[in-house]
């Protein structure tokens, strides 16, 4: 199961993180410009964390990490710089658009 | 105005095989008031053990400047780019879009250690890039050496996207350089080894110890001198907007 994160990009404090908070769900759709649109439903009171990241919504790294048939773990980082996300408070969804992505297996880097 | 800020000011930790001490909050240390000194982000005092680093990690839309201060420091990024570099090395990266990298200590041995201090670039979505650059260590003393610029010199003034320039100097007991302050510029001070006296137009005084830093707005001429008691003061002197 895929695991999304959503950190501070200076610094690295979590704001959003599935594994930690598994009531939290995600989707990803290509718009017709080609831009991913990453969607995150909160089914519970993040206030304060949405807060936080909305005020740092400039300065996101937004990750989703996926464990492979071979046991490795792939992330993919998307930049969100191009675009400002969106939080809707009476559904509790945060969208979100990347431009462009990075897929890594930090096992082919030094550890 | 001249604001001191104390070594011991800043947020200093110890995690076995990173030390580190933070200037500006970063990651959990966090204060509303200690974000940014106009473009600055980050500045961090960091060192590292040997055979140990950062695993890859993504950046983007920042200017990430590494000056080795002792030891070796591996750069590996996703733009394909692997790099080593020791006192006297810079390294440059321009995040723009979005770059994956790692920072080690290839050393069996010896710690790393190293100042990083991250800008905001003039303008976001910038293409990655990254460059090492040099400087010859003789040529800080007694002047101010710039070692990164938006005025880049290649292999020599690392190119950084921001009005801005990072000048390292070395001064000798009782030397001095001066620095004229443009309006509406900021300059920050930080003192790497030895006491930096810092003495304004009208010839008010503040002494920097090592790891010291000041922020400074509003002056005209900055004068800057060795001070006794030390052989030689090592410092950086950043203007930027």
């Amino acid at each position: 199961m895929s695991r999304l994160l959503i950190k501070h990009a200076v610094g690295g404090r979590t704001f959003i993180d599935s594994d930690t908070n598994q009531q939290i769900q995600f989707e990803l759709k290509t718009h017709d410009n080609g831009k991913l649109l990453i969607t995150v439903y909160l089914t519970m009171e993040m206030e304060q964390e949405i807060n936080e990241l909305l005020r740092w919504k400039q300065e996101l790294n937004v990750f989703i990490f996926d464990k492979l048939h071979d046991g490795r773990l792939q992330k993919t980082w998307y930049y969100t710089g191009d675009g400002e996300p969106q939080y809707n408070v009476a559904e509790r969804v945060l969208r979100i658009e990347s431009s462009r992505e990075i897929r890594y297996l930090p096992s082919n880097y030094l550890e | 105005m001249i604001k001191v800020y104390p070594a011991e000011s800043r947020h200093s930790f110890d995690l076995g095989w990173l030390k580190g001490s933070h200037s500006f909050s970063f990651g959990n240390y966090f204060e509303n008031d200690n974000i940014s000194f106009g473009p600055m982000r980050v500045l961090n005092d960091d060192t590292i053990s040997p055979k140990r680093g950062f695993g890859a990690h993504p950046h983007s839309d920042m200017e990430i400047l590494s000056i080795v201060l002792a030891g070796d420091l591996r750069h590996e990024d996703s733009l394909g780019n692997v790099m080593v570099t020791k006192f006297g090395g810079v390294q440059r990266m321009s995040a723009g879009t979005g770059v994956v990298h790692t920072e080690h200590n290839p050393s069996e041995t010896e710690d790393v250690t190293l100042l990083q201090l991250w800008f905001e670039p003039e303008q976001k979505g910038l293409v990655p890039s990254y460059e090492a650059t040099s400087f010859d260590p003789d040529a800080l003393s007694g002047q101010l050496l710039p070692i990164a610029s938006c005025n880049a010199v290649e292999n020599s003034v690392a190119k950084l996207h921001q009005d801005m320039t990072v000048y390292l100097s070395k001064l000798n007991v009782g030397t001095k350089v001066t620095f004229k302050q443009k309006p509406g510029r900021r300059v920050l001070l930080f003192v790497i080894e030895g006491r930096l006296k810092v003495v304004d137009e009208s010839e008010a005084c503040k002494l920097l110890s090592k790891r010291d830093s000041a922020r400074i707005v509003n002056e005209t001429l900055l004068r800057l001198e060795g001070e006794q008691g030390e052989d030689e003061t090592f410092f950086m002197l950043i203007d930027l907007p």
